[in-house]
Order: structure tokens, then sequence, then C-alpha cells
């Protein structure tokens, strides 16, 4: 799948920004704060349904459009859009992302924004536009993965899986009620010193979504550690073999029901949830005495491991950085072989942290068939081996232009190498 | 002038203590109803207080009626061993509207939900095992809403059905999941009722 245009309005430093895009690389080039972030984000908005970056979706409203409003002139309401033409093999869909302002209402002191979906047209809830554009983005801040806290890990499974499978999507955000529910269950239980009956039917909905949700992220890590292990032989190139190790938030006997090879899916969730429900029993007492839900995929990591080291702890930044990386291009080719279509690949000034050998392996990739976007600080970044064949623009103060055909002058020498 | 203001002060207070009702709204409604005409304050007033003294709950169903037990509880014609459990009555009129359900009913008044305070003493779920030791109900079925309490709640009653000798069953799929019963047409609402499984 790919973008054939994009379309930003109001969006973050964009006041108006229109892109025709096709089905290869794309450069975009940019000076720092210029907004080629913005508009990476902007795309992955339309596959995620939300920001990584933003801490409140206000800011996704370009300031001026809130000001304006607020002296009453210019915009009827203040909001922002995100318009993409997603080109898939049996046809073309319209998707939109809107961002609406709020004003401070009842219960909500602070102003915050609501989000809304369209296909060609049509409003969409969050969890049925998730899918239609599948997207992997990878820019530095993406070490993170692999040197920072868990929480970031199971994201990154969470919205992996989520543009795989609706079904695992729902079923997340039905495990984050039920476990909501359960830890105040667990509070009240934990403040009044006695037992409460329902509690137990609780356990069972939290199993039954929960076991679920660790059969899928235990399927999909072993599908990418296979790819990730194959990239970073190809990047890194020092015999050292990569692994992805999924740590299931189970206590161990009960998350040895997830190692191995998946058996057929129906008789594996079973037996998932049957040591989820072990675990829940052997923990009652201790979760009873906190307040709070102790096992289950909310308390799940995953391991990067060479040589039987564990990179978050004992890795080079050099090496993570190059794990990070060998995952998303993993995720990839795993998202094209579940999807059917390779995803659209965004790549955010990820080569000047990168060494020769390894901005080649990246820019095969980029050029290597499918939609790439692409921001370099510099274009002498993606032409040291000679032209790097995409569409080409420069971003300066949130408008793009061209670079024309005319305007470059290569020399037929470094073209030859 | 702080004298005469106390009244509104007291009103916005009791509208801020009504459902889905914040601060704010409370004011507005309070200040509508100061420049409003007498009748209009009269009239709601009125309204609320009759509702009040005519509407009970029926000591059998606990559906909103004014008379006890309630005109289908009493009804000759309605099925007595069927028992269809529905969070509020508003479900009840929904599954009324489908013209297809022709057993009794029992309104739970909520869901089990320890967020907004409520577990199983907070809901009609005594009274309708009481309702099991007359011994002519044949099937339950679970009505309650198709979210995570609506079904854990159902998950809680089959629990403590199971002793009793009766079916119980669970309102089949086809409701928007985690939607309301009451918002559902009627086809699709009696559909899921066709389509109900023994839990
Ligand atoms: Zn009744």
């Amino acid at each position: 799948m790919y973008l054939r245009s994009l379309q930003l309005t109001n969006y973050r430093n964009f006041r108006r920004l229109a892109l025709s895009l096709d089905d290869g690389p794309t450069v975009i080039q940019a000076e720092n704060a210029q907004g080629k972030t913005n508009l990476l984000e902007a795309i992955e908005l339309l596959a995620t349904t939300k920001s990584a970056r933003a801490s409140s979706d206000r800011e996704l409203i370009h300031w001026g459009a809130i000001r304006a409003n607020g002296d009453g002139l210019a915009l009827a309401e203040p909001f922002a859009r995100v318009s993409a033409v997603v080109a898939q093999r049996d046809g073309e869909t319209r998707a939109e992302a809107i961002i609406r302002l709020i004003e401070s209402t009842e219960d909500a002191a602070t102003p915050g924004a609501s989000k809304t979906f369209r296909i060609n047209g049509l409003p969409r809830r969050a969890v049925e536009f998730v899918g239609e554009t599948n997207v992997v983005s990878f820019s530095p801040d993406d070490v993170a993965l692999v040197a920072g806290a868990p929480s970031g890990r199971r994201r990154y499974l969470d919205v992996t899986n989520a543009q795989m499978s609706s079904r695992y999507l729902r079923t997340l955000q039905r495990y984050t009620k039920v476990l909501l529910q359960r830890n105040q269950l667990l509070r009240q239980v934990r403040d009044r010193g006695r037992p409460d009956p329902s509690l137990s039917v609780w356990d069972q909905e939290l199993a039954t979504d929960g076991a679920y949700l660790l059969h899928e992220r235990a399927r999909s890590v072993q599908a990418l550690t296979v790819c990730a292990a194959r990239w970073f032989q190809e990047l890194g190139g020092w015999g050292q073999k990569l692994q992805l190790r999924y740590r299931p938030g189970l206590p161990p006997p009960d998350a040895e029901v997830l190692e191995g090879i998946p058996t057929e899916a129906d008789e594996r969730l079973g037996k998932i949830r049957g040591a989820f429900l072990r675990a829940l029993a052997q923990t009652a007492p201790r979760e009873q005495t906190v307040g709070t839900s102790l096992v289950g995929p909310h308390r799940d990591d995953l391991l990067f491991v060479v040589d039987d080291v564990d990179l978050n702890v004992y890795g080079s930044r050099g090496q993570q950085r190059l794990a990070a990386l060998s995952l998303k291009l993993a995720e990839v080719d795993v998202l094209a072989r579940r999807v059917g279509s390779r995803p659209i690949l965004l790549l955010d000034d990820v080569l000047s942290e990168l060494d020769e050998r390894k901005q080649a392996a990246v820019l095969r990739v980029a050029g290597g068939g499918g939609q790439t976007i692409l921001t370099v600080t510099a274009l002498d970044l993606i032409d040291r081996r000679g032209r790097f064949d995409a569409s080409r623009y420069r971003l300066e103060a949130g408008a793009l232009n061209a670079i024309s055909d005319t305007a470059r002058t290569p020399e037929p020498s470094r073209r030859l190498a | 002038m702080r004298g005469s203001i106390q009244p509104v002060v007291r009103l916005v207070e009791a509208f801020a203590r009504l459902p889905g009702i914040g601060p704010k709204t409370a004011q507005r409604l309070a200040f509508f109803l100061v420049r409003a005409p007498p009748e209009t304050a009269r009239e709601l007033a009125e309204a609320i207080v009759r509702m009040k003294e005519a509407v009970i709950f029926c000591s059998s169903c606990f559906n909103i009626t004014a008379i006890d037990p309630c005109a289908t509880c009493t009804d000759p014609h309605r099925d007595r061993s069927t028992i269809c459990v529905v969070e509020e009555p508003l479900d009840v009129l929904a599954l009324e509207r489908t013209r297809g359900y022709r057993g009794l009913y029992h309104v739970l008044h909520g869901a089990l939900s320890p967020m907004e305070g409520i577990g199983p003493d907070d809901l009609k779920i005594a009274s309708l095992l009481e309702r099991m030791k007359r011994g002519d109900v044949h099937e339950v079925i679970l009505a309650t809403n198709p979210n995570v309490e609506g079904d854990t709640t159902a998950g809680y009653l089959a629990q403590l059905l199971r002793p009793h000798s009766v079916q119980v069953t669970r309102i089949g799929r086809g409701l928007p999941v985690g939607g309301d019963l009451e918002y559902a047409d009627e086809v699709t609402l009696a559909q899921a009722m066709e389509n109900r499984r023994a839990v």
C-alpha cells in the first residue's frame, strides 16, 4: 500500500500542505525545526490514530488556528485535518483524521481536543480506522525501545499487533477497561479488609482477554525475532546474533505455556487462559494486600539479547540503536506478510547517526520497492554512493518545494562509483 | 444580597447532584429558572413530585410501575417460566418494542462496576435468587449490556444461578459490542434474543 497524496490543514506548523506521492522513495530535506518530524507524525496518526509525541492532542492544532478563534476572527472552528488517499491493490480509499479543539467544559477544566476519523467521508470509530493505513516508522528516539522502560516495549507490541488485527485492538481496549475495574475492586478489598464475591468473575474476564493478548504478542515476537536477527546481521555484520525474547507477565511456571511453536490457536488460548487463572489464584493474597493486579500482559516485557547479553542493561548505544532499527525493519517484513502488502516506511533523520555501511543498507531498503518517506538534514547523506533515485523535496518554514531535476548537478565520476 | 441568593445556590447544588450534570450546567439550569416565569418552575417542581408519588418499583421484578405488582408480572398471558434479566427499566421498554418476548423481567438497576462503587449488594440480585425458589422458572435470559460491566454481571449471575435447576442463557451476538441495549434497534434486539446461547 502507499499514499498517493497527503493533505495537512492546520496541523502543527503547517497551515496548508498538499503533497503527491508515488509508490517508491521520497526524500524530504530540511534543516532542524522546519517540521519534518511533524509531517511524518501526521502520516503515523493515520495509521495508529495516536501521536506518540504529543502529550495532548491539542498540540496537533496549529497555534494560529487556535488564536484566530480566540479573537473571534477567521476560523469558525479551530481544527486540524490530516487527509490522505491510500492506494491498495483493490483500489483507493480516502482516510481522514480531524482534530477539534474542545473549549473548557463541564467536568474538564482544561481545554482538550477530540479526534474523529473518516474513510471515504464516512465516520469510523478509531478501532475500525486502524489497519486502513499501515505504517512502520523509525527515528533516532526509537533507541528508547531497547534502552528505555518496559512500558515503551509494550506500547510497541500493541501498535504493531493492532495494525495487523482489529481483534487485537478491540481486545486490548476491553482488557484495559477490565484491568481498571479489577484494580479498583482490589483496592476496595484491601481497604475494607474483606473479600468480594464478584472478584472471581473479574478474574475470568481478565484472563479471557489477557490470554488472547499474550498469545498474539508471543506470536508476533516469534515472527519478528527471525527477521530482526537477519537485519541485525546484515546491518552490523559482526557475526552477532540478535534474539528477541518475549517475557510474559506471568510467573515463570505459568509463562511456559507461551514458549515453543504455537499449537492450534483455540487450544493454545485455552491453555494460556488456564495458566493465567492459576497465576491469579497464586498471587491473590498479594494482590489483595497491595490492591492492584500483579499478573497479565500489562506486566510483559521484551528482551533484546545478543550473545546472552541483555542490551537494555549491557548494550552499547550503537548496539541498542542497531537492535531498534533491526526490529523496525523486521516489522516491515512481518506486517507485509500478515497484511498482504508492504507497509509505508517512515525514516526520520536516521542516516546521520549511522556509519556508511549501515546508511547504504538503509538506502537499499528504502529504494527496494514500496513507499518510503525519508527525511534528511542534508542531501549528501543519501548521495554518497551515487545519486539515490527518489522524489525530492525541500521543506522550509512549513512549505514544501520539489527539488527540480535541473537544479541537481551530479558529478559523472561519482555517478559511476 | 447574600441572603437572597441562598435559594439559588441550593438549587444549583441540587442540580449538580444529578447524573451527567456538572457545576456549569447546574448553574445554567438554575439561572434559567431564575429568569423563567413562575409557571415554568411550578410545572417542573410538580412534575418531579407527581412522578415520585406515582411511580414505584414492582416488588417482584423491580421495574417501575404505578401498581405493585406490575402489570407484566400479573398478566396471565405471559410465560411465567422465563425471566429476562436487564440492567435498567429502559431495557424492558426496548425489549417490549420487539414484541417477540412473552416472558417476565427482572431489573437489576445497574451493573457491577467497582469504579462507580457498584458491587453485588447494590443490585437487585438477592431478589432474583429469591424468585428462583418458586420453582416454576425454567430459563433465565441474561440480557445485560454487551460491554465489560454487563458481561461481568452476566458472568456473576450465571455463577450464582448454577445451583438452581434453571437453564441460563446469554443474549446473543449481533448487538453492537460495547453498546447499550436500549439503543439497539428492534430487529437487532429480536435477533439477539433469538440467538441466545447457554452459559
Ligand atoms: Zn413486575
